[in-house]
């Protein structure tokens, strides 16, 4: 217990500059510029990497050569000697952190709604074969978002119109013309105004493929906009959980310098490289996705797996040094 | 100690901010000192809302980047004509999306024109981007030209002659000369009928020195029935009807008798 006060307290001296920093840097960024997303991601990424420094610079273990390591080493019990202790530390001071970039940010980001996507019954082409598709409606609908991937056509290419109809009757608003790839149409809908949509080809010659995410349907209503912010900026402590559970597993063979360079460069390669959902979970956000009925499950399924089994990884390989 | 640094740096801002007159030269500075830091996220954002975003996300990512790398003459194209040309909404109400494909336009040629002085020797060939973009975005959206406040031929010839101006090359020498018709039916639409003929004038004068003495012939003298037929001297009904007809004299085809 004392550990993790230790470790907690120790993660939010170097955190809480970190995060008046990033909360300077919203603000600055978005007086200056009227927007918002790219600041979010620096906002969000500064206390974490403060937090993941801390953790490796406080608690000995996560180097050869720090001082005091061999004392912690014999007080301690367990293979792994407090590292995950001083980790949960950490995550504990970066949520904090975290949380209160989500109070500061959340007036800067639309209101949350889920965006269902939506699958057609039949093969999602729009081609001279086929030239109408239907999808099932989620209830309390108010807007559809159309991006159809564009294909080549066999003849000099026309812009494709369609026809869009609910429960089959035509939209007041007249065809919509599809003359880029990826286009993105946003068509209104009246809250409950049906449960099936259907597409029509009416003219033009670009064949359509409307892949997984080429037709949302948005939902009218959803949570409060800071619960949606919490729960993007709360992502961020995966690549944290990742990046704790590699500096443990490199622990044996690690000074403390380099063991701080790896811990940053895990942590860019997880934001920048966007191997994790981090960057993904804010972008979201700041579109006004509700994180819940996003894909992104899996890919923090991942990432608090990998985290795991570097950590189990490392309590092996501890234990087989100490036989 | 040094825990303390990003605080100490605040405060010192925020001292500077509180005394300083130029509130806004103090925000400014800051910003540009702070902007750096969210170039690393912006390559992928901008790829990202490219590709699931809106274009005003898009775009506003794009003007993040091009103010952290003013000289780049094609990014700063490719990204106005993105902005300006795919960043439609479809299902608006056709006045409203008169209104917003202009406002697009304008946003997209005020970056343009910003971008200008940084670009250099591409300065002629960002000017005939600016020509291009607004034949272009009046063509997908010809609404627009009512609120550009001029005729969008007679604007895109401004551009190019400010690019022609700055020593462009033959390239944009050839589109002046070969958009003659579009630019003269503009001036005449709007009464100027002088002017017209003037411009007329200056591209026969102009078609005379081109390179390819067989093109440079043929354009040269349809160029002259024109303005025999627009000066209503022209005695060849026959070849007048040959004119009307011709694809590159569309824009004057109504003044043409």
């Amino acid at each position: 217990m004392r550990t993790l006060w230790f470790a907690c307290r120790q993660s939010l001296l170097w955190a809480l500059p970190a995060t008046a920093l990033a909360l300077a840097v919203l603000w600055i960024g978005v007086a200056t510029t009227g927007t918002g997303t790219p600041w979010l991601h620096v906002a969000a990424f500064l206390p974490v990497v403060a937090s993941s420094l801390s953790a490796v610079a406080f608690w000995p273990p996560f180097a050869t050569d720090a001082r005091g390591a061999e004392l912690v080493r014999r007080t301690t019990k367990g293979p792994l000697h407090g590292m995950p202790t001083a980790t949960l530390g950490a995550l504990l001071a970066a949520a904090a952190c975290l949380l209160l970039l989500a109070v500061a940010a959340s007036p800067l980001v639309p209101e949350p709604r889920a965006h269902h996507r939506l699958r057609a019954h039949e093969r999602p082409l729009l081609d001279d074969g086929r030239i109408e598709l239907s999808f099932a409606l989620p209830e309390d609908c108010v807007e559809l978002q159309l991006r159809p991937v564009v294909l080549m056509p066999r003849a000099a290419p026309e812009a494709t119109s369609l026809q869009i109809a609910i429960d089959g009757k035509e939209l007041a608003a007249g065809p919509v013309m599809i003359f880029g790839d990826r286009q993105l149409v946003r068509v209104p809908l009246e809250r409950g105004s049906g449960t099936t949509v259907a597409l029509r080809r009416i003219s033009g010659n670009l064949p359509l493929w409307f892949d997984a995410a080429a037709v949302l349907a948005v939902d009218g209503s959803g949570p409060p906009r800071l619960l949606g912010c919490a729960l993007a900026f709360s992502v961020w402590l995966l690549p944290l959980w990742v990046t704790l559970g590699t500096a443990m597993l490199l622990s044996r063979w690690l000074r403390q310098p380099m063991a701080l360079v790896v811990a940053g460069v895990a942590l860019v390669l997880q934001s920048l490289g966007q191997v994790g959902p981090a960057t993904a979970a804010v972008t979201l956000c700041a579109r006004g996705h509700w994180l819940l009925t996003e894909p992104i499950f899996w890919p923090c399924i991942t990432s608090l797996g990998a985290g795991v089994a570097a950590m189990i990884a490392a309590m092996a390989l501890r234990a087989e040094h100490r036989r | 100690m040094r825990q303390l640094a990003p605080v100490v740096t605040l405060c010192l801002f925020g001292a500077a901010y509180a005394l300083g007159g130029e509130a806004k030269a103090v925000e400014d500075s800051i910003a540009a000192l702070v902007r750096p830091l969210t170039l690393p996220f912006l390559w992928r954002s901008l790829a990202d809302a490219t590709a699931h975003g809106d274009p005003r996300e898009a775009w506003e990512a794009a003007q993040l980047l091009l103010e952290a790398t003013p000289g780049w003459a094609d990014g700063h194209t490719v990204f106005a004509f993105r902005y300006a040309l795919d960043g439609g909404d479809a299902v608006l109400p056709k006045a409203a999306r008169e209104v917003a494909a202009f406002d697009r336009l304008r946003l997209s040629l005020r970056l343009l024109e910003d971008a200008r002085a940084e670009c250099g020797k591409r300065e002629p060939q960002v000017l005939s981007d600016m020509a291009w973009l607004v034949e272009l975005a009046v063509r997908n959206e010809p609404g627009i030209a009512a609120h550009l406040g001029t005729d969008p031929a007679v604007l895109a010839d401004r551009y190019l002659e400010q690019a022609e101006a700055l020593g462009a090359g033959r390239m944009v020498l050839e589109q002046r000369l070969y958009e003659v018709p579009r630019l003269c039916a503009a001036f005449l639409r709007a009464g100027d009928r002088e002017r017209a003929l003037a411009v007329l004038d200056e591209a026969i004068r102009r078609a005379g020195q081109q390179p390819d003495p067989a093109l440079a012939h043929e354009w040269r003298s349809t160029l002259l029935a024109v303005r025999g037929d627009l000066r209503g001297d022209g005695e060849d009904a026959a070849g007048r009807e040959l004119r009307k007809a011709d694809a590159r004299l569309q824009p004057l085809a109504p003044f043409l008798r």
